[in-house]
């Protein structure tokens, strides 16, 4: 486990650069269609996309479909490279993270358990990481940072959680008094975003653990996830509205955009936003069964 | 002299004011039968035979003649609703509607404030299922006094309660020694009675809701409190719950570190299995105000509209929206519709996102719509377009 936790410093350096430059070039206008994945002449067809992970480094996408029990890989040009179902051991997914070694750690949520998956020697390893305390945790998405330290979305308890090679809680990420629980977190450096959906609310952790800030949305009807780009923007994915409404690093609506709806530019009950290498925004929409992604 | 000038001065100014006004009231009562216009209680504007204050004589825009809308009509005189309809967040339907004379009689009435009818039975016409026998009955309910609890207009809260939490239940009931002893000591002014009490009746005099939680029943408070285990207070018991929050979607993560399964579950009492409200849709608003608010405001909605968990898996689902058996619910109750459907299914794709058709496609079952049959536009063109374009 150690080995593959290791620290890629060239993957991150690499990682840092392409959001740089990407900051550079995708300062402002408006958000456009670009494309959809999969293609809807491809023949290819998911059924629940539940989840969207990016490889910054290879320029793929990653698409966890939980009613297929799949991962769906595309290249940058959303041609579609290959579907794995983990020899069958995926039941329900609902989020995938990459090692910078290549290995998967993914939720499967029909068993409440968090996979490593290693690919090319085809091994599963099935694990129920608990709480200090001996609660199980109930893991609902899972990132992995440049550093491959492995982060999980707990909805037991609603919290963000750092764990080690042990699968232990080494540190825990969650809100105040008025704390509802977070329904999507984002790592950005050293800096944690988590979104309380039922509070609206945005909270920011350093990986230390040091409470760095919260701010409080106003106008929206459903927010299920978060985004935050390069200008320090939030982007908040409202599910219901089915719009993605933006506003400034001090809560402030700046604009919305998207709809309700079945055509390209609509939303039906979207799930996730993840912002790719180039900062193009990516729209994990379960009800349309797509991936809308946008640039400017 | 001089008082006997003014005096025939004022007698002429008066009948010069009221002789037009009377000429015209003659003339509407020539062909409206004044019968119709008598009561106990007469809208002032009808007792000053002033018809026309609302109705124009030969042509409006609006029904009966009205000079206005009906809304902006009444509105225009009685302020009080209209700072109501202005300010409070949760309106009665017909006054969000407009719809003043579903509950008033614009003329007249034997019915203080120009009811239709009295209390109780005016409010039963809507709110049916509201009607109950109980074996003890809550005063003002078995008296049809609904407005001593409810605002009939609108109020701060979405059961148009006058006031909330126990100060509603104080305005009568005052906070004895005996009441204090039965709630263990606690200070009672911040509880919500409404959680355990039925503010309508119940099986016992004091309306405790009818299903007890078992360590309740028992008086084993230990059972629960006194840990502070989030969801686990429940998990002690219950573990095998846990599985039914095994799908895409579910209902946990909603309390933070506190416990999820109170959001909807009251720990004491409860009108149905699993300490559940009668009206499943009081559990569901809180977090889906957003859901609530649409479906209020538009005119055709699906019945049952509250009983949420009629279509949804209230754990889990592994539904969009967490429907039970997917987007297929709706054979649930509708199964002999399938023999006479637009096509649905594997065999016919939305072309707008290469989805499988089903029910919700174009019905709007769970919000509504302004369109018969709850349908997401007008079933003669606005709807079929979206797919048939050339149509």
């Amino acid at each position: 486990m150690k080995k593959i936790m290791s620290f890629k410093m060239s993957a991150a350096v690499a990682m840092a650069m392409v959001l740089f430059s990407s900051s550079l070039l995708f300062a402002a206008g408006p958000w456009n269609y670009v494309r959809q994945l999969p293609a809807a002449d491809s023949g290819v067809k998911l059924g629940l996309p539940s989840a969207l992970s990016i490889d910054a480094v290879k320029q793929r996408y990653y698409v966890v479909d939980a009613e297929g029990g799949q991962l769906v890989s595309f290249d940058k040009d959303g041609k579609f490279l290959a579907a794995f179902n983990a020899g069958g051991e995926l039941k329900t997914p609902l989020s995938m993270a990459r090692t910078s070694s290549g290995a998967l750690w993914a939720v499967n949520r029909a068993s409440s358990e968090l996979l490593y998956i290693n690919p090319r020697q085809q091994k599963v390893q099935r694990f129920s990481p608990k709480y200090p305390d001996g609660a199980q945790i109930l893991p609902a998405k899972v990132a992995v940072d440049g550093k491959n330290r492995l982060f999980l979305l707990d909805q037991r308890r609603g919290a963000v959680l750092q764990l080690d090679d042990n699968l232990s809680v080494v540190q825990q990420y969650s809100g105040g008094k008025e704390f509802k629980g977070f329904v999507d977190f984002k790592l950005k450096g050293q800096q944690i975003w988590a979104l309380d959906g039922l509070s609206a609310a945005i909270h920011q952790f350093s990986v230390a653990g040091e409470v760095a800030g919260a701010v409080t949305l106003e106008g929206l009807e459903f927010p299920v996830s978060l985004e935050v780009d390069s200008a320090g923007q939030f982007y908040v994915l409202d599910r219901h509205a089915g719009t993605v409404v933006v506003f400034g690093p001090s809560g402030d609506l700046r604009f919305s955009f998207l709809g309700k709806g079945k055509r390209h530019g609509q939303l039906w009950y979207a799930k996730e936003l993840v912002f790719d290498w180039e900062e193009k925004l990516c729209v994990v929409d379960e009800g349309n069964g797509r991936i809308d992604i946008l640039t400017r | 002299m001089l008082m006997t000038k003014m005096k025939t001065i004022l007698i002429l100014l008066a009948v010069s004011l009221v002789l037009p006004t009377a000429a015209l009231a003659v003339d509407c009562f020539k062909c409206h039968d004044t019968a119709e216009f008598k009561g106990r209680v007469v809208h002032s504007p009808v007792a000053d035979a002033d018809c026309l204050s609302c109705h124009g004589p030969h042509v409006s825009r609006h029904k009966k003649l009205l000079l206005q809308s009906e809304r902006d009509l009444c509105l225009q005189c009685h302020e009080q609703v209209a700072d109501t309809v202005a300010n409070k967040p949760a309106l009665h339907a017909p006054v969000r509607e407009g719809r003043c004379s579903s509950c008033h009689d614009p003329h007249a009435s034997a019915q203080k404030k120009l009811l239709r009818q009295s209390g109780g039975a005016l409010c039963f016409e809507c709110h049916e299922e509201t009607k109950q026998d109980y074996k003890v009955s809550h005063q003002p309910f078995s008296r049809g006094n609904c407005t001593s609890c409810h605002a009939a207009h609108g109020g701060d809260d979405n059961r148009l309660l006058k006031s909330v939490g126990s100060d509603l239940c104080f305005a009568c009931h005052n906070q004895s020694k005996k009441m204090e002893a039965k709630h263990l000591g606690q200070d009672m002014s911040g509880m919500d009675c409404l959680a355990c009490h039925h503010p309508h009746g119940g099986d016992s005099r004091n309306l405790v809701r009818s299903v007890s939680h078992a360590p309740f029943a028992e008086k084993n408070c230990q059972a629960c409190h006194g840990k502070d285990l989030g969801i686990d207070s429940c998990l002690t018991c219950h573990d095998d719950v846990l599985g039914s929050f095994n799908f895409a979607h579910n209902h946990l993560g909603i309390a933070g570190q506190g416990n999820p399964c109170i959001s909807c579950h009251n720990p004491h009492v409860g009108d149905q299995q699993g300490m559940l409200p009668a009206n499943i849709g009081a559990a569901c608003r809180d977090c889906h105000a957003d859901t609530f608010a649409r479906q209020e405001k538009n005119l055709h909605k699906h019945s049952n509209w509250n009983r949420c968990s009629d279509c949804h898996n209230l754990h889990g689902s592994d539904g969009v929206a967490m429907l039970k058996q997917k987007n297929d619910v709706c054979n649930l109750c509708h199964d002999q519709h399938k023999g006479f459907t637009h096509p649905i299914g594997d065999d016919a794709l939305d072309p707008r996102n290469n989805q499988p058709m089903d029910c919700l496609t174009c019905h709007n079952g769970n919000d509504g719509s302004d369109y018969r049959y709850f349908l997401r536009g007008s079933g003669e063109r606005g709807l079929c377009v979206q797919c048939h374009q050339s149509y």
